[in-house]
Formats: C-alpha cells, structure tokens, sequence
C-alpha cells in the first residue's frame, strides 16, 4: 500500500512523464526493477495497480487510474514478449 | 563619528607638557602631537563590528532532515548521471529505501526531481523512454482505455 501511495504521488506532481517513465515508476517503487524473475515481476506490478486502485484516491479519478493500467500493463506485456 | 581632534591634541600637548615639567626632560615637544593626531585618525578610521560575527554558528553542520536528504540524493544523482560518475545505482537504492520510510517528503518532489530519478532508471534498465502517449498503446480485447476496469487485469 505504502508504495502504491508514493507512486500515486508522484504520477500526480509529475502529470508530463512519459508512459515508460510511469512503468520505470511503479516497478521501481514495487521493487521489480531490483529482481530478476520476468514472470513474477508482471505479477507484482499487477498487484501493485490494483493496490493502487483501492487507494480512495486512485479511484477519485478513473480516467487517470485507467491510463496507468494501460500504460504499466503494456509496457511489462511487451517486456515480457 | 564626530571627535573634536584639534581639541584632543591640544589636551595630549597640555597633559605631556605637564609630565615633562615634572619631570625635567625637554624632549621633542612639537612632535608629539603629530604623533598623536596618527593614532587619533588611526582609532577613528577603524571600522568595529559590533556584535562580532559568530562563525561558529553559520558553519557549524547541521543535522538534515529526511525531506534534505533525499533532495540532496536527487542532487546527487544528477551529478552522477550528467557526469556519469559510478554509484548512481546505490543512490536510487538509497532514495527507494528512504521514500518508503518516510512517504510524506513524496509530496515535496517537483517534477524535474521525479524526473531524474526517472532518468536513473532508465540508465539502469538501459532503456530509452519513448514519448508517445497512452493512448497509442494496446488495450486487452480491443477495448478502448476508459472502458478498462480491475477486471481487465
């Protein structure tokens, strides 16, 4: 929760980054980027938005949440591939 | 400051006159009071600071707080990443690790410092980040992105 929270933070005071950049964020702040098992990070990120998406906050703005859902699950998708 | 130095050099002559008589010399009088206006205009043109300026104070170190901190860390590492300098990894560490202790100073961070973070890891995963925008990419089952919901996940 605590990550999720940060990284919600930081998509809010930085509205210009790129979508890579917000993928770079989220698996950096979920602790993937520090790992080196390719599955299990997918699953971590997927953990880690839809954490994101209990937050009250996260959920007061579905059209932003639904971005970074589309943005971190494409970028870890064609990672993946 | 405004000293009356002709009347203290006047008072000088007088009082060394009077110590000379008691004593009986008959140095060089004449010479005295030249001597004195020097020290005279000497002390009046120094400049005093008064209070004194502590150094102590203003260069004693002081104890940063986690929000300096991990500002200074971002600073940090974009000397690092400009002059690709070795350790910027260990410094994203740092910053991953203090954030998650203390969350609130996220609420602090402008752009450009989420931004060279970001820059860090991107170096890190040596990838270089593309500026096209979300809604280029691909959505599950051919569905547009504000039809995306958790169950898509």
């Amino acid at each position: 929760m605590r990550s999720a929270a940060i990284f919600w933070v930081m998509i809010r005071n930085a509205p210009n980054l790129s979508p890579g950049s917000i993928s770079l964020l989220a698996g950096w702040l979920c602790g993937t980027h520090w790992a080196d098992n390719m599955p299990e990070d997918i699953n971590k990120v997927n953990e880690f938005i839809k954490t994101l998406y209990r937050l009250e906050l996260a959920t007061q703005d579905k059209q932003l949440f639904t971005q970074l859902l589309a943005t971190v699950r494409n970028y870890y998708d064609n990672s993946a591939s | 400051m405004a000293l009356d130095i002709a009347a203290l050099k006047a008072k000088a002559a007088a009082s060394l006159a009077a110590q000379q008589a008691s004593l009986g010399t008959t140095s060089e009088a004449t010479n005295v009071p030249a001597i004195i206006e020097d020290k005279v205009t000497e002390v009046v043109s120094t400049e005093v600071d008064y209070p004194p300026t502590k150094q102590s104070e203003t260069t004693a170190p002081v104890a940063l707080g986690a929000a300096d901190q991990i500002i200074q860390r971002i600073n940090d590492l974009q000397a690092a990443l400009q002059q690709s300098l070795p350790g910027y990894e260990s410094i994203l560490h740092f910053i991953h690790h203090e954030l998650h202790r203390n969350e609130d100073v996220v609420h602090i961070l402008t752009e450009d410092q989420i931004g060279v973070i970001v820059a860090g890891l991107s170096k890190k995963k040596n990838v270089v980040i593309a500026t096209s925008s979300a809604k280029g990419g691909k959505t599950p089952a051919g569905k547009k992105l504000k039809d995306l919901d958790l169950a898509d996940l």
